[in-house]
């Protein structure tokens, strides 16, 4: 189960309370396809399948913090439309989201685009579910490092320093996947055919013989 | 809210960080004696401050895993995303 701190993992925060333009920006690391909430969700649903402790215990806990980087998003965005006029949000070009959903927090992209599950993969072979995690941490970085520039052209501090330390846990948590595939292939090398039953990651799958 | 409930909730956030990051580092390296040594120490000083915090102002964990004191205040404002840690108001 999950238990709710009633605290930010960083001490998140805006210099400007009416700024819906860089808000429309950022929201796509809320409700985007490489943002927090698909990245948490990808981790904590992989977890299932995976053979080692290792692997099943970081899923988990990177997993959790990527819950608490979603509710540092969401605190930015909400901070951000916080005083900002209904005139202010048409010159932001944000009123297409706000005749939907007013300054309410919703899962989409910068273009409003909404979530969708496609964005994420589980597909049973830890080594697949690990690559991708690392490719998404690095998605995830990327977009960072573009945010940070649209909030440094704002002059936004405030927002930056916060962004920034989003940045950097992608970091810390691509390198914590590469351990544990390293770890995924020291258990694949090892002989340990009572636990393979059913599954080989090396078999050659069987392909229907297309003559017969 | 007084200046005291934002400074005893950052040294919190700071303590937090450091056992969250050895928690990630020791899932892929549990035999490290050095990484469980300093989680230990951290580990300590967290809940002493969490202790002192919750006390002082309101539980930090709901569902009975914080400590409660002056009546039901769980739902006090105000909650983490109205606190804008730049302007620090609530």
């Amino acid at each position: 189960m999950w238990v709710y701190q009633k605290m930010l993992q960083y001490p998140a925060g805006t210099v400007s309370t009416c700024n819906p333009k860089l808000a429309k920006d950022i929201i796509t690391q809320y409700g985007g396809p490489d943002g927090e909430l698909a990245a948490s969700l990808r981790y904590l649903t992989q977890r299932y399948t995976m053979p080692i402790p290792e692997a099943k215990a970081a899923l988990t806990d990177i997993g959790t913090e990527e819950l608490a980087h979603m509710e540092i998003v969401a605190t930015l965005v909400y901070q951000l439309v916080r005083d900002a006029s209904v005139e202010q949000i048409i010159a932001a070009g944000m009123d297409g989201y706000y005749a939907d959903h007013d300054k309410a927090l919703y899962f989409v992209n910068g273009d409003g685009v909404p979530w969708t599950a496609a964005y994420i993969q589980s597909k049973g072979d830890p080594i697949t579910d690990i690559h991708e995690n690392m490719a998404a941490e690095q998605k995830a970085r990327s977009t960072y490092e573009y945010l940070i520039q649209i909030s440094n052209a704002h002059g936004d501090q405030a927002v930056t320093d916060t962004l920034t330390f989003l940045w950097q846990r992608e970091i810390v948590h691509f390198q914590r996947f590469g351990e544990i595939l390293n770890l995924l292939h020291d258990y694949y090398s090892r002989d340990h055919y009572f636990e393979m039953r059913g599954w080989n990651p090396y078999k050659v799958p069987d392909v229907p013989d297309a003559g017969k | 809210m007084d200046a005291r409930y934002f400074e005893m909730l950052r040294r919190i956030m700071e303590l937090e960080f450091i056992t969250l990051e050895l928690n990630l580092f020791l899932d892929t390296h549990p035999n490290d004696e050095r990484a469980l040594c300093d989680f230990k120490a951290a580990q300590e000083a967290l809940m002493q401050a969490k202790h002192e915090f919750e006390r002082a102002f309101h539980p930090l964990l709901n569902f009975g895993l914080g400590h409660v004191e002056n009546g039901w205040n769980w739902i006090c404002d105000p909650w983490p995303w109205e606190i804008n840690w730049y302007q620090r108001r609530g």
